[in-house]
């Protein structure tokens, strides 16, 4: 089958990916009971930058970055964020790097048991840098207006739309200002406003801390809005991989299926 | 030690991985599989514990907040339990004593029965059904719903904050509960009596502390506390590996009940050995 453009070719196409790579992955494999989910991924994540995953529902967009924060073990490869190898981390080490890296769950991943303000304090609260009472306050009610629902404050997360429960576990994890955020499906379930509020929020927060992101998504106005390159997941592999507008215009039927 | 894995075990996370040599047992019966996979489970489960119970951050709001959750709410349930139990026995024992004139030693040999056995199994396994189930069902839920991996990724430490606190508790609370059943079926048992007879509360009070000894107390407290460790890391356990979706919610809130309860019965016999090797 032909690919849009191949490999490693286009890597500095975009002038931003000369900069430093904070995810490598190279040939990495994930099988679960034998059934191969991921067969040879490679890709690289570059400071500053934005890339959208597109895949058919069920090909392992999900498992691909769970791999990356180490909720899922791949089998073979290499994989290295932010320097780190995932392979040979122990806890302490893990724990670490997942305090650099933020993970945004498909369903938003709320607790249950504790309001709105309580999950967003519960991060911060366990961090190693102690922060006052007054700080927490501050950094907890800044992100909150950040995706507009200061208001849902004292809520309980049964209280709460899945859009608004996505919201405010985008702004649970974005108040720890992680250095590379994971975003599984931000957008899914969200009206177009909303979604578009949500995009704006990813650049936003790309420009302003310099955060590196990889965004798994079905809706192309997020990645039209947010990609700076973009990758179908397809067979296990990201082969195939491009800008927008050129994965838009590529006559593989395999592609356009995604853009029709 | 040697690591069993059943052939289409998927691994576990990273951080409960030791190098162990993996031996594959996929020539043992399904069911042997997996009770020996569930009692090493436990059995790693527990040594987490004891190595998570005195790291910081200690989560004492936590711990009271489950301590009320699981011990408070629980009180009436074990105290109607507890009443019935004490007066059903005295009503069962009274007529062979009558018949042997041993009327007056109804009260000893209820509280006999109810300190050394009744009032801490009855109460554990309540407990089990009520709190096991619970445990096992909201950290289920909490697996399912992604709530533990969310901790995990934030740099925090799930299992102190969900394991430890609430091991804690029930083991913390069991006793409590223990000593509080065994008062409310001596109240039971005074009922009892007085239903067709006349004994003082006093009288019935004294001849229940004339017998019962320090040797019946302390085993009975003493298994008490494991009883609740047993409950709490049961529950905790089943629900923190619980399978995907709302169908491995129940099985985690079933097998918790079913486990614990199991584990309440063995603790209770090896309690009895024990004790008469010692008195
Ligand atoms: N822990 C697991 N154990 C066994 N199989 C798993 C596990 N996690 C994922 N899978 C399997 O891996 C495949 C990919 O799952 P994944 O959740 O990554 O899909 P996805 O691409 O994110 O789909 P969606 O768009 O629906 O979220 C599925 O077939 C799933 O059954
Ligand atoms: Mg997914």
């Amino acid at each position: 089958m032909e690919q849009v453009i191949q490999g490693k070719s286009n890597e500095n196409r975009n002038p931003e990916n000369t900069g430093e790579k904070v995810v490598v992955a190279r040939h990495v494999k994930k099988a679960f009971d034998g059934l191969v989910i991921l067969s040879n991924v490679n890709f690289n994540l570059h400071k500053k930058e934005n890339i959208v995953v597109l895949g058919k529902s069920g090909t392992g967009k999900s498992v691909l970055i769970k791999s990356l924060v180490g909720l899922v073990e791949p089998d073979e490869g290499e994989l290295k964020v932010l320097g780190k190898d995932i392979f040979n981390l122990d806890a302490d080490e893990m724990e670490d790097l997942r305090r650099e890296v933020g993970y945004l769950f498909q369903g938003g991943a709320l607790y249950d048991s504790m309001n709105v303000c309580k999950n967003m304090e519960f991060p911060l609260k366990r961090q190693v840098k102690k922060l006052s009472k007054g700080e927490i306050k501050d950094l907890v009610e800044e992100s909150l207006e950040s995706v507009g629902l200061i208001e849902s404050m004292r809520k309980m997360p049964s209280e709460l739309s899945g859009g608004m429960k996505k919201r405010i576990a985008l702004a649970r994890t974005l108040i720890l200002k992680p250095k590379i955020m994971l975003y599984d499906e931000p957008t899914t379930g969200l009206d177009p406003v909303t979604s578009r509020e949500i995009s704006n929020l990813i650049m936003e927060m790309k420009e302003k801390y310099a955060i590196s992101s990889m965004i798994i998504t079905h809706d192309l106005a997020c990645a039209k809005l947010t990609a700076d390159r973009m990758f179908i997941l397809k067979d296990g592999t990201l082969d195939i991989e491009g800008s927008y507008d050129e994965l838009e215009q590529s006559d593989d039927p395999w592609v356009r299926a995604f853009f029709d | 030690m040697i690591k069993l894995q059943r052939k289409n075990s998927t691994s576990p996370a990273k951080e409960d991985e030791v190098n162990e040599e993996e031996k594959d047992v996929s020539f043992l019966p399904v069911n042997v599989q997996d009770f020996f996979l569930t009692m090493g489970g436990l059995t790693k489960f527990t040594g987490q514990f004891f190595k998570n119970v005195f790291k910081p951050p200690f989560e004492f709001n936590e711990i009271f907040k489950q301590a009320y959750n699981l011990g408070f709410k629980s009180l009436f349930l074990v105290g109607l339990s507890a009443f019935i139990m004490g007066l059903v026995l005295t009503l069962q024992v009274k007529p062979t004593l009558v018949d042997f004139g041993a009327e007056s030693f109804i009260p000893a040999m209820v509280t006999i029965s109810i300190v050394r056995e009744i009032g801490p199994v009855l109460t554990a396994l309540i407990c089990a059904g009520k709190i096991g189930s619970s445990i096992g069902a909201e950290l289920g839920s909490m697996k399912v719903t992604e709530q533990i991996d969310a901790m995990l990724v934030s740099g925090t430490n799930p299992y102190n904050y969900i394991v430890v606190t609430r091991v804690l508790a029930t083991t913390l609370m069991i006793p409590v509960l223990v000593m509080y059943a065994d008062t409310v079926a001596m109240l039971g048992s005074f009922l009892g009596i007085n239903l067709d007879g006349d004994v003082s509360l006093s009288l019935f009070t004294s001849q229940v502390l004339s017998a019962i000894d320090f040797s019946d107390l302390v085993p009975s407290f003493s298994k008490s506390v494991f009883f609740g460790f047993a409950i709490g890391i049961v529950g905790c356990y089943m629900g923190y590996n619980a399978g995907e979706g709302t169908v491995g919610v129940g099985k985690a809130a079933n097998s918790s009940v079913v486990v614990a309860s199991l584990f309440i019965f063995v603790i209770d016999l090896l309690a009895v050995q024990i004790t008469q090797f010692f008195i």
